[in-house]
């Protein structure tokens, strides 16, 4: 670069190079933001999906006593497994 | 190794083979044999740990401790007061959510530099589209026409370089903006942008000319 706009062009870097930078304290803000969950964050979908296994959970082991009569989960189960398996 | 770097690494990794629950744990006897001395202070050291545990208070120092030097940085890439506080808020967010990521292996404030500069060259390439701010084309107009006059203060050349870089492409823009107003080495830029020191010599040299026809003809060369 060596023609007169260019060497304008330089001589303005070399004056925008003194140019101050403004002062600021971000800390606040930037603690803010870090507290909160992330736009797009999973927490609420993976809380349902947790509520949702646990309660679909509930219904096979109420149901499985039920239809066994075995107040005993584990034991209802291996009865109901016998009793359609067996023919 | 000097003892405070070692003592700031103990602090950090924590004692060579011994697991702690961090995922840096584990790292620690490749970390302690690759780590040149002098990179982590005693004080970074704790602040990271501690925020690793999760205490935003000593998050905050880092934040306060370094905010001055990122924000000079940003200084040189934002258009105004108010963009460089919210690149500066964004490389610190940026920052918490990588910072297991940070291993020591160079200063901290490099580490945070190399993610401004990629906070940085992200935003202009989501800016692409955006239509240009009118004050700052006239100055860049009136640089390209090359009307002589007074020199201008520093904002003003501030603003009239930032008008000019601005009409470039995001990856000029960057390799331009480190180049001139940071008068970074093309070594120096690779480390910054994570680019080989190649690549930031070819991208130079096609934005110089692209610079240069700009000035020239004031013809649109993004």
């Amino acid at each position: 670069m060596n023609d007169a706009i260019e060497k304008r062009f330089l001589e303005l870097v070399r004056q925008a190079r003194r140019a101050a930078a403004p002062e600021m304290d971000v800390s606040d803000a930037v603690l803010a933001r870090i507290s909160r969950p992330p736009a797009g964050s999973l927490r609420p979908v993976a809380a349902l999906a947790s509520l949702s296994a646990v309660a679909a959970a509930a219904v096979i082991v109420l149901s499985v006593r039920a239809w066994s009569g075995f107040s005993d989960p584990m034991t209802g189960l291996l009865c109901s497994i016998d009793i359609v398996v067996t023919p | 190794m000097s003892t405070l770097a070692a003592d700031a690494r103990m602090i950090l990794w924590g004692p060579a083979g011994m697991p702690a629950g961090s995922p840096l744990f584990g790292q620690v006897d490749r970390e302690y044999a690759s780590v040149p001395a002098g990179y982590v202070s005693i004080e970074d050291a704790a602040d990271i740990r501690a925020s690793l545990d999760g205490d935003g208070q000593a998050y905050a120092r880092i934040v306060r401790r370094y905010q001055g030097e990122i924000g000079r940085y940003l200084w040189r890439f934002a258009r105004g007061a108010g963009e460089c506080e919210e690149l500066t808020q964004d490389v610190f967010v940026e920052a918490w959510f990588s910072l297991r990521s940070y291993r020591g292996r160079a200063a901290f404030s490099h580490w945070l530099r190399r993610i401004a500069t990629r906070v940085v060259y992200r935003r202009w390439k989501q800016q692409r589209a955006a239509r240009p701010d009118r004050r700052l084309q006239a100055a860049a107009s009136a640089l390209a026409a090359g009307q002589a006059g007074p020199p201008p203060d520093p904002g003003q050349a501030r603003d009239a370089v930032q008008a000019m870089l601005a009409r470039l492409g995001p990856r000029d823009r960057l390799v331009l903006t480190l180049m001139y107003l940071e008068e970074r080495t093309p070594r120096e830029i690779a480390a910054l942008t994570g680019w080989s020191v190649t690549m930031v010599k070819v991208q130079a040299h096609r934005a110089r000319g692209r610079l240069r026809r700009l000035l020239h003809a004031g013809e649109d060369v993004t």
